[in-house]
């Protein structure tokens, strides 16, 4: 399988975040593409192929997903636990990436079984570096699980 | 009372009247044996007697054949008649004598045998007699007493001697039995009597022993019962609880003087004079009370308002108690004054329910707060990301459009936006350090010291000053996240406010006492007034300006609010240009292993 050619799923409301993010992957120079979404409802129609992303040829499933927790609509924390119980992408790697250190937010997200929680930093630089290691853990050095891609 | 189990199963009615029983029926036993005793020796008495009569009448025949035999030798020597009378006496004798002796014997076999034996000798003798007299009178003198002579040499008076001998030896061996029969039963009959006599008196001691003691026991028991009633009475007396017994009607008969104080009446007397009724503030309570007995009586127990004399209403605590008393329903009851405990309680509902509201009050304004720091967290930062991240790009992709006036400007919305997020940062720290649940385990300072100070090791070394620790340190009790804060933030501090011309000397180490621990922080940095002492322990209060000493103002209220959740202090000692040092003391984990 050729991890490259599966999209990094993106779910991120703040425009700003969002553009920051993108320029971060571009910067890293990443072989896999950014899919954005803009909130829970999105991610969750997205990873499960209902309209408008119901053809996967231009929307297939992701190789790991970047979950904002403050999402309009339905929250990251939803979002994470519906994938866990979800029979096709239960076993998606998923890597929260928000403001928040409240300890809450990092234990509730890792009771529903998150991959990684990462908090976004403030300053170019050091969102760059975090997208550099992101990119060389989860897309280089990670084993990656089989998803059925019907 | 001791006793077997027997005894205590029979009552003392039935077995005193059991040995009285006893004692008659000895003493009847003893009656009938003498009566038989008696009735019997007449009977002996009677035997005797005849065996005498018997014995006379073997006498008789024997002496009437004997004068039957002298009245014939007299003849026939003499020839006179006078001699032949005695002869025909005796000869007349024999008969009625034999006819005697078969009568007295007739119940006696052996003895009729021996009459049969004796009475064929005695004809055979009074035939020789008669012959002898016959020679003397047809013959001569002569001839008669040649056939006296012949006749005595025959042994037939020798045979009838004998003969009568033997009846008479019967006969005495007959009375010997007799009479020693007689005497045994005698005997037998004073034995009964004697140990009879010995037998009632056992018995009759045995049921006075029996009847005394039952006497002393009943004695005891009603000592016991008079004692038991003093004290009933002086506990219903003396008591501080009101007491009264009362019949069904409501009539009074009986109270203590409690009772008296508690409806604040003169006298029993007048308390014995109301109605039940009339003690409560409503009368029909009374009623209520009394008829909620289940059937077959039993205890209530309830908090009723009585009306006292004076018109005032106290609360009461009632215990009513039914009983039978001479077949009519009764009840005992038992009063508390609880009017005060009623108000206070009453007051303490009061300030519980204010109380209540106030911790759902606080409970509301804390949520709030949660909600508030979480969305400073969440969204206060997002504006901050965009504010730097995009001066960043700008610089970077626009950079040689701009003038150094335009790098200054973008450089300078950088620093505002990182001083910010730092500021939001120490703040949500502090937050967190206010509300967040503190659990005390025993923590090494040693290795929170290491940790604090390999964070910083390499700005020291670059500045060429070291922190020096003097092990060991110990073990207090505290939440290893929180105690992280405080040291990193005392030896951030440190670190930070050096003198210009040196470079930071700090030294950390431990003081046991009591029971607590106190770590020290020393620096050689610019020390600091005692006024501003406490000051600077206070949230945003900085004593110096951004150029010279950047920071939020934050990190010493962190390290005292955090000394203060962790149950301990935190202090400063210092003076300008000597230094600082920073103390927080913590409570000394026991016997955790070092």
């Amino acid at each position: 399988m050729n991890a490259s050619a599966f999209p990094i799923l993106l779910v991120e409301d703040s425009p700003d975040d969002a553009l920051l993010i993108q320029r971060a992957f571009r910067k890293a120079n990443l072989a896999n593409p950014v899919q954005l979404v803009r909130d829970g409802e999105e991610a969750v129609a997205y990873l499960s192929g209902k309209a408008p992303y119901d053809d996967r040829t231009r929307f297939p499933l992701p190789v790991f997903m970047l979950l904002d927790l403050k999402l309009p609509r339905r929250s990251g924390l939803e979002v994470l636990a519906w994938v866990r119980q979800e029979s096709v992408v239960k076993r998606l790697p998923v890597v929260v990436l928000t403001s928040s250190r409240e300890s809450v937010d990092v234990n509730r997200a890792y009771d529903l079984g998150v991959n990684s929680y990462l908090t976004k930093p403030v300053g170019f630089e050091a969102l760059l570096e975090m997208v550099k290691n992101v990119n060389l853990y989860w897309l280089v050095l990670n084993e990656h699980p089989e998803i059925p891609r019907g | 009372m001791q006793g077997t189990p027997n005894q205590a199963r029979v009552p003392i009615r039935t077995r005193v009247n059991l040995a009285f029983a006893l004692a008659v029926g000895v003493l009847l036993a003893i009656a009938a044996a003498s009566y038989l005793s008696v009735t019997s020796l007449a009977e002996t008495g009677q035997w005797i007697g005849h065996t005498h009569e018997v014995l006379a009448a073997i006498d008789a025949v024997a002496a009437t054949a004997t004068t039957a035999e002298a009245g014939t030798r007299g003849y026939a020597l003499t020839g006179e008649e006078r001699f032949l009378e005695a002869y025909q006496s005796g000869a007349r004798g024999v008969d009625t004598g034999v006819a005697t002796l078969r009568r007295l014997t007739a119940d006696n076999s052996a003895e009729q045998r021996r009459v049969d034996r004796l009475e064929p000798l005695l004809r055979e003798h009074l035939a020789r007699l008669a012959d002898t007299v016959a020679i003397r009178r047809d013959q001569s003198g002569a001839a008669a007493a040649e056939r006296v002579r012949a006749g005595s040499g025959t042994g037939l008076a020798e045979s009838i001697q004998a003969a009568v001998e033997e009846m008479r030896v019967a006969e005495r061996t007959l009375l010997a039995a007799r009479a020693a029969a007689s005497d045994s039963r005698a005997a037998r009959t004073r034995w009964i009597i004697v140990l009879g006599s010995l037998a009632v008196v056992v018995v009759t001691a045995g049921s006075s022993l029996m009847i005394s003691r039952e006497i002393a026991r009943r004695r005891e028991i009603d000592r016991g019962l008079r004692a038991s009633e003093a004290r009933y009475r002086l506990l219903v007396d003396r008591n501080l609880a009101a007491i009264a017994r009362t019949r069904r009607d409501g009539a009074v008969l009986e109270c203590n003087d409690a009772m008296v104080r508690l409806l604040g009446c003169a006298s029993r007397e007048e308390v014995l004079g109301m109605n039940a009724s009339d003690f409560y503030a409503e009368p029909a309570d009374r009623e209520r009370l009394v008829s909620g007995f289940a059937p077959g009586g039993g205890v209530v127990d309830r908090e009723v308002r009585f009306r006292r004399k004076n018109g005032e209403l106290i609360w009461v605590s009632i215990t009513f108690l039914e009983y039978e008393d001479e077949g009519q329903p009764s009840f005992e009851a038992v009063m508390l004054d609880i009017t005060d405990r009623k108000t206070t309680s009453g007051r303490i509902e009061e300030l519980n329910a204010v109380l209540a509201r106030q911790i759902r009050d606080l409970a509301a304004a804390n949520q709030e707060l949660d909600a508030f720091s979480y969305s400073i967290s969440h969204d206060l930062r997002a504006p901050l990301r965009a504010m730097q991240g995009f001066s960043e790009a700008l610089l970077e992709d626009y950079g040689e459009r701009l003038d150094a006036t335009g790098h200054d400007y973008a450089q300078r919305i950088v620093a505002g936006s990182r001083q910010m997020d730092v500021l939001i940062q120490d703040l949500l720290a502090y937050s967190r350090l206010v509300r967040a649940e503190v659990n005390l385990d025993p923590v090494s300072l040693e290795t929170v010291v290491d940790e604090a100070r390999g964070a910083l090791e390499l700005e020291v070394k670059g500045r060429g000053g070291e922190i020096v620790v003097d092990r060991p340190l110990g073990r207090v009790l505290a939440h290893r996240a929180v105690l992280g804060q405080i040291v990193t933030n005392l030896l951030a501090n440190a670190v930070k406010f050096t003198r210009p011309d040196a470079p930071p000397r700090v030294r950390v180490r431990g003081e046991r006492e009591h029971g607590r621990v106190r770590l020290w922080v020393e620096d050689n940095g610019i020390g600091i007034a005692p006024e501003h002492h406490e000051r600077i322990f206070r949230a945003f209060e900085r004593l110096h300006g951004m150029q010279q000493y950047p920071g939020t103002g934050i990190g010493l209220a962190i390290v005292q609010k955090g000394a203060t959740r962790l149950g301990g202090q935190a202090g400063v000692e210092s003076e300008p240009g000597a230094g600082s040092r920073f103390w927080v003391e913590l409570a000394e984990a026991e016997g955790a292993p070092a």
